[in-house]
């Protein structure tokens, strides 16, 4: 795959529109979890810290001393100050940089980084610590923690610049990788989880059991790699290593790859529920709102303690 | 090998699809996967090198035109190269099923058997649209199968026939198989048959196109019974004269002996050893002794017979009738000579004789013949032989002059020396007294002269014998003192009652003949596959035809016969089989008769293996 300017990824995956997409989203998360007021990482709605939260209008039963007696004066009528108590999290986000993520469907690279911008956009909105990471045959040189809104630019920077090649070793990644303990910690795995054989993934989930923190795995996939549409005589290149393989490619066997593959992404699911961390398949050709929203609304403390 | 339907030749340009597809095949499709591990466990994996994979591709390539040409060949029905159905539009088969086809060649088999091989053979490889009949012949021809286009029935018919123990007579089958060739021309007739060559060259091939299936086989020893009488012996009671006439075919390779075994009633009676010479007929005179309705059974017993349906002969002895003749004097007084020569018939043999006067006749008794001796009705009878001895006056067609005195002569001039009622009598020395004159007409002959004048004579008056002897024994010198006029006598008795001695003779005939039954049940002995079978048979019409070897007896006590004899048929020819040598390869390697089964089968192998390399193997 050419190798494109980091600005020119940048304009191509973060262009405005996305950019809006994502406040958007941020704006439907917040709704949402107002209705809701629950979650995994959840605090009470109203604090006495003096971390504001928001205005609302003034009712017999509320604190009189939390009236907010300047609006009064500007508007004339009685608002109170709402408060919460702010929980700052470590988000980390490690991206799958590995060739398989971005050879022979683009759409998997392009899918992971929009899907590490948003959260990383998430973290940043929440006054999260940021930090994004590039995982191959290790977990390479992170980004630096990124907080505030106004670091929406360097994560755009670090993404557009990170490079797509090489093997996967997922077992070596993930067992090296030991994110900080002093805050608690949300992770995010943005990757396919292919190894060097099917195993692999279910082995290196078991190391990432021992991380400290909220754990999400979100398995990145084309349509195509789920039901491939072979047939006949095929000469199969593995992008990672190169390796060849010649057959037969027919009904029957394409049959049996799409059991395997099923099988793969079952033990993918249930080695993750084993170790309570969150799994999401996330096709890249279903809708990329629908899945982020489903992403935080399955009791991400990203989502619940960070507006 | 040629082709029924060479247009289809041209569907070989299907070739040229699977030669495109091969040129201009789809290469293996390279596709860049983002991992290989869940290809790994789906097939074996083909690390062959190069070449290996080139040369499946070839043999991929080389499995579907043959395919392809199996399937050509199939349809375009690649058949044995045959002669003699080109530019035709009918094929009249003429096949004989005459005894000679029963001939046996050293694995079993049949002329017959190898005419229907041949012509399945040959009709697999006719072009469908031809049409076909069938005559089969034996004594007759039958058109077994009219002019037919259906292949399948045609052949069920051929394969009914049998051979059927009558000489062929393949002239009439020709004349059969013009007119039905005459009604589709052009056509060709093929003559099957072992002496196909010689039937080719009859009358009725003329303006035939003839194509001959020379069945003969190279050798065959063939002795046979050609000929067989029998009859009662001449006045012996229960004693009977058998001729029996052997050959041996003009084709055997060498001379043979054989044994003639006679048997009556089940026992064996006589044996005979005849030495046989190819294409020669031996006659053998047997006598025997039996009974009405006794079977008879002459066998000849050879080392070696190809041909075993004419070496019986089983026959019911025939009924033995005694002849019955009158005798009628004018007066009481006999002729002693007369007498003394009717008596000693009657003692020896089975001869029964009435006396009467004139006034006795005519006779209520049914006789055979009747002597009138001395005396002559006014008309002389029509219904009856006689024996007219010193006639006294003329009777219509009978001449007579009474002499006034019998003229003695010394001696006779014989004028038909072979006649039968002459036979091993002595006219040297005979001295006769002519007492008339007479003069015969119609087919009366005169035997002796005596003088110029005719003395005795024999011929046939109104249908029936006669016998006249101008002369009285009683007065004669010499003749009645020898053993001539007994012999004489007796021979004129039996000359005359001939006929009716013919009548009590078994009534033996050829196989084919057709008998009146009266449409009444009858019941067959018969010779088959070497075994006698017994079968009652109900005729359908009152003419039957006789189409088994053996003796039939009716409901009604009547008995009769029926054998091949015939000396053409058991001289069965030899000759050099070139179409049954080729369906004797044909039955070596039954493919090669069937090139389509074969084609077939070869592409259902030819499937059987791709399936096995690309499915069973993988080889891709």
């Amino acid at each position: 795959m050419p190798e494109s300017s980091p600005q020119a990824v940048q304009d191509e995956l973060f262009d405005a529109d996305f950019l809006d997409r994502l406040r958007v989203l941020f704006l439907r998360l917040k709704k949402r979890k107002q209705l809701r007021r629950k979650g995994l990482q959840s605090t009470p709605a109203t604090g006495f810290t003096r971390e504001f939260k928001d205005f609302r209008h003034y009712t017999p039963r509320d604190d009189y001393r939390s009236i907010d007696w300047r609006l009064y004066a500007r508007l004339d009528r009685l608002f109170i100050r709402l408060y919460e108590e702010v929980q700052e999290f470590h988000v980390h986000i490690l991206i799958d940089t590995s060739n398989s993520m971005a050879e022979p469907f683009g759409e998997k690279r392009s899918t992971s980084l929009k899907i590490a911008v948003a959260l990383a956009y998430m973290g940043l909105v929440g006054h999260h610590r940021v930090t994004l990471y590039p995982l191959g045959e290790s977990v390479g040189e992170a980004s630096p923690p990124l907080k505030g809104q106004g670091s929406l630019q360097r994560v755009l920077d670090f993404a557009s610049g990170l490079r797509f090649g090489g093997l996967t070793d997922l077992s070596a990644s993930f067992r090296n990788f030991r994110p900080t303990r002093r805050r608690y910690g949300i992770l995010f795995v943005i990757s396919d989880l292919y190894g060097r054989d099917v195993t692999e993934a279910a082995a290196a989930i078991a190391h990432a059991g021992s991380w400290p923190g909220e754990v999400h795995m979100i398995q990145v996939y084309h349509p195509w790699e789920e039901s491939p549409d072979l047939d006949g005589e095929i000469d199969l290149t593995d992008v990672e290593t190169g390796e060849h393989r010649r057959m037969w490619f027919t009904p029957a066997d394409r049959a049996r790859y799409q059991e395997n593959y099923r099988r793969f992404l079952s033990e993918v699911e249930s080695s993750c529920q084993s170790r309570q961390m969150d799994h999401l398949r996330w096709r890249t050709d279903y809708p990329f709102d629908e899945l982020f929203l489903s992403l935080l609304s399955r009791g991400s403390a990203l989502a619940t303690g960070g507006t | 090998m040629r082709f029924l339907f060479p247009e289809l030749l041209w569907w070989w340009l299907l070739a040229l699809v699977p030669l495109a597809l091969y040129l201009v095949r789809r290469r293996a499709t390279r596709v860049a996967v983002p991992t290989l591990a869940f290809f790994k466990s789906l097939a074996q994996e083909h690390q062959e090198s190069a070449w290996l994979r080139r040369l499946k591709k070839w043999l991929s390539f080389i499995l579907t035109i043959l395919m392809l040409g199996l399937v050509i060949f199939a349809l375009a029905q690649l058949v044995p190269e045959r002669k003699g159905a080109d530019g035709v539009n009918s094929v009249v088969i003429v096949i004989d099923r005459s005894a000679s086809m029963e001939v046996r060649d050293a694995s079993g088999k049949t002329r017959l058997d190898m005419a229907k091989a041949i012509l399945r053979d040959r009709l697999a490889t006719l072009p469908e649209g031809i049409g076909v009949s069938l005559v089969a012949y034996d004594g007759r021809p039958e058109v077994v199968q009219p002019r037919t286009l259906q292949r399948r029935e045609l052949l069920a018919k051929l394969d009914a026939l049998r051979v059927r123990p009558m000489a062929g007579d393949a002239d009439a089958a020709l004349a059969s198989a013009k007119l039905i060739a005459g009604v589709e021309p052009p056509a060709v007739v093929w003559l099957v048959s072992d002496d196909a060559e010689a039937a080719a060259s009859l009358p009725g091939a003329s303006g035939l196109r003839v194509e001959t299936i020379p069945l003969a086989l190279p050798e065959v020893v063939n002795p046979a019974i050609t000929a067989f009488r029998i009859r009662p012996a001449s006045l012996e009671y229960g004693r009977y004269d058998i001729f029996v006439q052997v050959a041996l075919n003009a084709a055997a390779p060498a001379k043979m002996d054989a044994t003639l075994e006679l048997s009556i009633g089940g026992l064996a009676r006589q044996v005979r050893s005849v030495a046989l010479t190819p294409g020669q007929k031996l006659g053998i005179d047997l006598q025997v002794s039996g009974s009405k309705a006794q079977l008879l059974a002459l066998d000849l017993v050879a080392k070696r017979d190809d041909l075993a349906i004419d070496n019986h002969i089983v026959a019911p002895l025939p009924e033995l009738r005694p002849i019955v003749a009158a005798w009628i004097r004018p007066d009481e007084t006999e002729d002693p000579y007369t007498r003394l020569a009717l008596s000693s018939i009657q003692e020896a043999g089975h001869f029964q004789l009435l006396k009467g006067r004139p006034q006795a006749w005519p006779l209520r008794e049914a006789v055979d013949v009747v002597i009138f001796d001395g005396w002559l009705p006014d008309v002389l009878p029509d219904s009856v032989p006689m024996i007219i001895v010193n006639p006294p006056e003329s009777r219509s067609e009978l001449a007579v002059t009474r002499l006034a005195a019998p003229i003695p002569y010394d001696q006779v001039r014989v004028a038909k020396p072979d006649h039968p009622v002459l036979f091993r009598v002595s006219s040297g020395r005979v001295a006769l007294s002519q007492t008339a004159l007479f003069r015969s007409v119609g087919s009366v002959e005169t035997l002796w002269f005596a003088g110029g004048d005719p003395i005795l004579s024999a011929g046939e008056s109104h249908g029936q014998r006669v016998v006249v002897m101008g002369f009285a024994p009683g007065i004669s010198e010499r003749l009645p003192l020898t053993a001539s006029f007994p012999l004489m006598m007796g021979n004129a008795l039996y000359w005359c009652a001939e006929k009716v001695r013919a009548e009590g003779e078994l009534p033996l005939r050829a196989t084919g003949d057709l008998v009146a039954t009266g449409g009444e049940p009858f019941t067959w002995h018969y010779l088959q596959d070497g075994a006698w079978r017994t079968e009652r048979v109900v005729p359908r019409a009152k003419v039957v035809e006789l189409d088994r070897v053996g003796w039939w007896e009716s409901e009604e006590g009547e008995m009769g016969a029926a054998h091949l004899l015939s000396a053409a048929e058991s001289d069965v020819p030899i000759g050099t089989m070139t179409d049954g040598i080729e369906a004797a390869a044909v039955s070596r390697s039954p493919w090669l008769a069937r090139p389509k089964v074969a084609l077939l089968t070869l592409l259902l192998c030819v499937l059987l293996i791709e399936s096995w390399l690309f499915h069973r193997w993988a080889v891709y």
